[in-house]
């Protein structure tokens, strides 16, 4: 008798046409404990069922899940420094690559005139190529300025010439 | 830890950058000092330090008394933070194209070349930072002697032309 009316009650359930008596009927009939084996696997259902129904919040819930966020929060923030550094990084690799930049132009530039680049490294101990006496410096160098006063000499009168010849074309063109 | 990164990376670009700067060199430092140890140069240095002491020569040991070439000269000394100069009496022209196609024509600017019909060359060249000459380079060849002039220092053109008009006088 029992059993036919778990059945057919198990039957309107699984089909989902129970009311809501006849389930808790049928939880009712299912908690006893002397049950044929074929509603043992029914009766662990109803019975986890219930159990799981029993779950709830419990009342410190809302404070202890505020605090975890919170907590959450103050760990978030070192994170988003870790962002800014990581930015930071970013425009120093690009401040980077285009200092090599300029610098491989400037050194392929260079290339094209290959004896300079060989030169540059070179350190000179210049000292040991000084005249030994102010005097013998001083004639040296009187002598470099007068160099440097010819070639200043000789290119001005050449351009003076020069001048004068484009002035001499200018009256004939008048 | 991750902002140390950061700047050892930014003074490496620092390091980089004034690499390529190289500033206060002079050209025969930078360009030719295959010269200055080659032993067909002459090669003669006039240190700061010694055109100092060009200034306290006693003008009458160098009887340039009432001299105005010499005061002209003994004025443009005193500007002067160094004279490089290199000569050579083998292949002067072979070196005055050599030494042309060497210069670095971006860093130095041509302030006159003069080219007579004797084969004479001569080229000044002039390094100009922040308006102000800090270097004039003198390049000449003839027949029998290629020279290289290098000049250091703030250096007045004015000084120099009067220079050349008191030397033109004799």
């Amino acid at each position: 008798m029992k059993q036919t009316q778990i059945q057919s009650l198990l039957d309107k359930y699984f089909e989902g046409e129970s009311s809501l008596q006849e389930e808790a009927q049928l939880r009712q009939l299912l908690q006893e404990d002397n049950l044929p084996e074929a509603f043992k696997a029914y009766q662990n259902l109803f019975k986890f069922l219930d159990q799981e129904l029993e779950i709830g919040l419990d009342g410190d819930f809302e404070t202890r899940i505020m605090r975890e966020i919170e907590q959450q929060h103050l760990e978030a923030q070192p994170k988003i420094r870790r962002l800014q550094v990581s930015w930071l990084l970013r425009i120093a690799a690009v401040f980077v690559l285009v200092a090599a930049g300029l610098w491989w132009m400037l050194r392929s530039n260079s290339i094209e005139k290959p004896i300079v680049a060989e030169a540059e490294t070179k350190v000179i101990d210049w000292s040991k190529y000084e005249p030994k006496t102010p005097e013998e410096a001083y004639q040296i160098t009187r002598k470099a300025f007068h160099r440097v006063a010819n070639g200043l000499n000789e290119g001005t009168e050449i351009a003076s010439e020069g001048l004068g010849k484009m002035e001499e074309m200018g009256k004939v063109f008048n | 830890m991750k902002v140390k990164h950061f700047f050892t990376l930014a003074i490496l670009a620092m390091a980089t950058l004034q690499g390529m700067a190289q500033t206060s060199a002079s050209a025969i430092d930078k360009y030719f000092s295959s010269y200055v140890e080659d032993k067909r140069f002459n090669v003669v240095y006039i240190s700061p330090k010694l055109f100092q002491m060009i200034g306290k020569i006693d003008t009458k040991i160098l009887d340039m008394e009432n001299d105005a070439e010499a005061k002209a000269v003994l004025e443009m000394a005193k500007d002067l933070q160094g004279l490089r100069i290199l000569t050579t009496d083998e292949t002067p022209e072979a070196f005055y194209k050599e030494a042309k196609a060497k210069i670095n024509t971006k860093e130095y600017e041509v302030l006159m070349t003069v080219r007579d019909k004797d084969g004479d060359n001569v080229e000044f060249l002039i390094k100009e930072t922040n308006n102000v000459i800090s270097e004039l380079l003198l390049l000449s060849s003839g027949k029998d002697e290629f020279v290289l002039l290098s000049f250091m220092g703030s250096l007045d053109l004015n000084k120099i032309t009067r220079l050349a008009k008191e030397i033109e006088k004799k």
